[in-house]
């Protein structure tokens, strides 16, 4: 999700997961968070920061209810446009939801583009039920890839961010329930014959999950 | 576009977590009175693009 720092070019952004690189990036991505979240039937999930909603058909598919929150309207309006679920937009900051609210909040690399991401965390918190879960997606500056890389690569949309230790943020959600974390994502970046590798490097960097470029950080709500 | 009945009722006023009621011409939250436009089907729910009911009274 933007933040008030920049605006990020919704198209461009959106155009980035249609590239070569992009588009592993995706797959890994999405298959870890497919993993984490398993069957979504029959619950209701809240996609904080849903850009151009890529993350929220991944929710959707999953056999969640979506609903897409993002700061920036043009976002929003790609998000709505997929037809996943309802978008509104809104601030993380402040998000336009009771307490309670949804069985699973997921944030896809949100935080690093918010001015205060302990109060962020909190307000996702916030509006997760308590037994559900709060799922943080953050990208990984100690890995393989790096991230110089990535701020290239998404779009330009990178330049806006400020990277997160894991750590960190698993700090400031154990006052809101259980932490869990997982990685993806362990290609270096952009290689010839990361098709054929690409599925053996992600397979092998299971055993180091902390080096992946995409961490997911599982909150089990209290 | 009226806003979906079960998005409405998870839904609150950002500024003091209020209920809203769908006016047509937008989201009013029944607490503090701000009103949040809709546009193209989307809710606003930015303060600084909310406006204030003209001196009604909250329900």
């Amino acid at each position: 999700m933007p933040g008030a720092g920049g605006t990020i070019d919704a198209s461009a952004y959106d155009e980035w997961f249609e590239t070569p690189w992009g588009r592993y990036a995706f797959a890994a991505e999405a298959a870890l968070l497919r993993r984490v979240l398993g069957d979504l039937g029959g619950s209701r999930a809240l996609d904080a920061g849903c850009g151009p909603g890529r993350f929220t058909e991944v929710l959707r598919a999953a056999g969640a209810a979506t609903v897409g929150l993002d700061l920036d309207p043009s976002m929003a309006a790609r998000a709505a446009a997929r037809g996943t679920g309802p978008v509104v937009v809104g601030d993380a900051a402040r998000l336009p939801f009771r307490a309670g609210s949804f069985d699973v909040v997921v944030a896809v690399t949100l935080l690093e583009f918010v001015a205060d991401p302990p109060r962020v965390v909190g307000e996702l918190a916030r509006v997760t039920r308590a037994g559900g879960r709060l799922v943080l997606a953050l990208l990984n500056s100690r890995s393989p890839w790096g991230l110089a890389s990535r701020s290239r690569r998404r779009g330009g949309a990178w330049a806006a961010a400020r990277l997160l230790r894991p750590e960190e943020v698993a700090g400031w959600c154990r006052g809101h329930g259980e932490v869990r974390r997982q990685g993806a994502l362990f290609a270096p970046g952009p290689l010839p014959g990361l098709r054929r590798l690409g599925p053996l490097l992600e397979k092998w960097g299971r055993v180091a999950p902390g080096r992946g470029a995409f961490q997911v950080i599982v909150v089990e709500r209290r | 576009m009226p806003v979906p009945e079960d998005l409405l009722a998870i839904m609150a006023c950002p500024v003091c977590h209020g209920a809203l009621e769908d006016r047509g011409e937008g989201l009013a939250c029944t607490a503090c009175g701000l009103i949040y436009p809709v546009r193209d089907g989307i809710p606003i729910m930015l303060p600084e693009e909310a406006s204030r009911t003209g001196g009604e009274p909250p329900a």
